[in-house]
């Protein structure tokens, strides 16, 4: 009762008029900006920062949220049309949307992923409302020992699942500490790797390595396609909607794919491209016609479309109610909200309980101003992509230069954003995953605290981390995504081997 | 002649760089450098001394063992000849390597006359420097849209966003 109560008040904040002006108008631009090739919901979000930074709070995080779902339901677009995906969880579109669209079905392909994103983020909204109080009110059992143990948790876990390689996203989440410690030490005030630049003493804002990382070092990936030349998208369509039996067949991928998707979301570093992939390759073991898969089925689109948006509301889970973002999109929308003074963590549904509902009514509002946005008005959007990528890469990283002197009105932070944009080059070019890093330079300073704060409390014992049943099961899950990746190598070897004796 | 340059080519596209090894140096060898540095920084003067010290130097140390081990794991000859194969690099590798490294220039020189000719002067030579990177034939479009891209989030952010951009000496916008 005290959730729907709850609820009900997030719906009168998320229905003024104010803020569906600025869902419908975050998700436009989300759509728009996850359409392009490359640019993801966290470099949208990154670039279209600057817009928030006069709204209060509720506002800002509404139009986040928004500029988020819009870049989950557009990336899809350009996999679908172009056989490009806007970001890494639009990757299984491209599977079959892009046959859909190659054998004359671009309309029922654009409907699907449309649908599908609607359905699926609005499963993941129930979940939301059902799990976000009793989540958040776990939290506030937490001490610091716990939150120190947490946070090991969250980026252990988020480097074992850079998939297959494990040591390049523990070294990728070190820098991330490391950068962290730049700056004046909060606690004892003694100055850190600042080399003598007064800008560094008030650290380096992870906003600028996040901008640096994705938006400029995406730009810097994309010169070799630049260079390549541009494919052109299919612009002009018919009606844009499914049959009766392309819906029969997708309905149920849908419907099982959301929740595979939002607890795939909610886990520190999974995020969206693994939970489509996963949701796909389920459909295709369950499906009767494994064979259509890859070559059109639609199924084989809905079912990760549903899951990717699933996930993206999974992904605010962890940062709304313990204070640790999942995902690089969440971190950047963290990142802004400490910015405007908000502390996200469990007591931001009882010290801010309109920030908090206003942005779960906002999930159910924006994902039917999108689903309406996407499916009428598809024809028109897609028309962003063919804006000549010799025009887009230039304004991408303008809006990056203007994004970062409105974080910190100093232009210091432009050779910060050079630093970091060839830093983002350089660990794609390596293969060392850049999330890890991002994440652990978000919560490394509070993790630096707890840790202290902790060893100050227990008088210098390190046994404050193995005190409570809470802090042993936090290393217990710890060790557990460290040795995970290897057991399931270990698993999956044995038939292999066996196989290969057989032979 | 023209089959050895096929060859040499077609055996440029076959080679798979690898810097495994090199990428494990590189990151003890900067966490040897971040750990000597932890051990440079001032005590503090209030409470423990060697308080702000601890976690970087946990971070130092976990970087050194990390890149010790990236090292033993890469195949250090493949990473030797990677190096090597550097100075071969194709042509499309050679532009894209110029296109960054223009940017880098171009962003460190809009650092340095960003407050002093103001936002939509300095903003419009970043961006018709980026342009013409792009499209080196297009300057009369390239300039058009250098100047309306400036003009628009100047007026964007300073009207309707409230946030103070630079201002251009004499003429005051």
């Amino acid at each position: 009762m005290d959730v729907l109560t709850n609820l009900l008040h997030g719906f009168s904040i998320a229905l003024q008029p104010y803020h569906l002006l600025l869902v419908t108008l975050g998700g436009i631009l989300g759509t728009i900006v996850g359409m392009l090739p490359g640019l993801g919901p966290a470099t949208g979000v990154a670039v279209l920062l600057p817009i928030t930074f006069t709204m209060g709070p509720t506002a800002a995080l509404i139009t986040m949220t928004g500029i988020y779902y819009g870049a989950m339901f557009g990336g899809s677009r350009s996999s679908i049309l172009i056989n490009t995906p806007g970001d890494g969880a639009a990757l299984a579109a491209t599977f079959d949307g892009y046959p859909m669209a190659m054998k004359g079905k671009a309309e029922s392909a654009l409907a699907i992923s449309a649908i599908a994103s609607f359905i699926g983020g609005l499963i993941a909204a129930i979940f939301m409302v059902a799990l976000a109080t009793p989540v958040s009110r776990f939290a506030l059992k937490f001490g610091p020992a716990e939150y120190f143990l947490l946070m090991v948790a969250a980026l252990s876990m988020t480097a074992s699942m850079s998939k297959g390689k494990m040591l390049k996203g523990f070294i990728s989440m070190v820098f991330g500490l490391m950068i962290a410690t730049v700056g004046i030490d909060a606690m004892s005030g003694s100055k850190r790797f600042t080399f003598g630049v007064l800008e560094l003493q008030t650290g380096i804002d992870f906003l600028i390595v996040i901008i640096g990382i994705y938006a400029l070092g995406e730009v810097f990936k994309s010169f070799s396609a630049l260079l390549k030349g541009q494919k052109k998208a299919q612009t002009d369509f018919g009606r844009i909607w499914v049959s009766k039996k392309e819906w029969d067949r997708s309905k149920w991928p849908i419907l099982r794919s959301a929740p595979l998707g939002f607890i795939i979301g909610a886990l520190p570093g999974a995020g969206g491209t693994m939970a489509s992939l996963m949701a796909y390759n389920n459909e295709k073991q369950m499906s009767k016609n494994p064979d259509e898969f890859g070559e059109g089925a639609i199924e084989g689109l809905a079912a990760p479309e549903s899951a990717n948006n699933a996930a993206s509301v999974g992904a605010l889970i962890p940062m709304l109610t313990l204070g640790i973002p999942g995902s690089g999109t969440t971190a950047v929308m963290m990142g802004a909200l400490l910015m405007l003074g908000i502390q996200p963590g469990p007591l931001l549904f009882t010290q801010h309980p309109d920030i908090a509902w206003g942005l779960i009514a906002s999930m159910f509002i924006g994902n039917l101003i999108l689903a309406v946005v996407n499916i009428p008005l598809a024809g028109l959007l897609v028309r962003v992509l063919a804006i000549p990528a010799k025009i887009l890469y230039p304004v991408v990283l303008g809006l990056s230069f203007v994004g970062a002197y409105a974080i910190s009105n100093s232009p210091v932070e432009f050779y910060l954003l050079v630093v970091f944009g060839l830093a983002g080059y350089l660990m794609k070019k390596v293969d060392i995953p850049t999330a890890p890093m991002i994440l652990a330079c978000i919560v490394g300073g509070t993790m630096e605290q707890s840790f202290r704060q902790a060893i100050r409390i227990s008088d210098g014992s390190l046994g404050i981390f193995v005190g409570s049943g809470l802090a042993l099961g936090l290393i217990a899950l710890t060790v557990g995504s460290v040795a995970f990746p290897f057991i399931k190598t270990a698993f999956t070897k044995k038939p292999e081997e066996k196989m290969a004796k057989a032979s | 002649m023209t089959t050895k340059t096929a060859k040499v080519e077609s055996q440029k596209a076959a080679f798979k760089p690898d810097y495994n090894a090199l990428m494990g140096f590189v990151v003890a060898a900067f966490g040897l450098v971040y750990l000597i540095m932890t051990f440079n920084l001032k005590r503090s003067a209030i409470g423990d001394p060697l308080a702000p010290l601890y976690f970087p130097i946990g971070l130092g140390s976990m970087l050194v063992v990390f890149g010790i081990i990236q090292i033993f794991r890469s195949d250090i000859k493949k990473s030797i000849d990677s190096i090597k194969q550097m100075k071969n690099a194709s042509e499309h590798d050679k532009k894209i390597n110029r296109m960054i490294a223009f940017t880098c220039g171009a962003g460190v020189v809009y650092a340095l006359v960003f407050e002093h000719l103001g936002f939509v002067l300095s903003t419009l030579g970043f961006m018709l420097a980026m342009l013409t990177l792009t499209d080196r034939k297009a300057f009369t479009k390239n300039l058009i849209v250098a100047a309306v891209f400036s003009l628009s989030i100047y007026l964007l952010f300073t009207n309707a966003l409230g946030i103070p951009l630079p201002k251009m000496p004499i003429i005051g916008f």
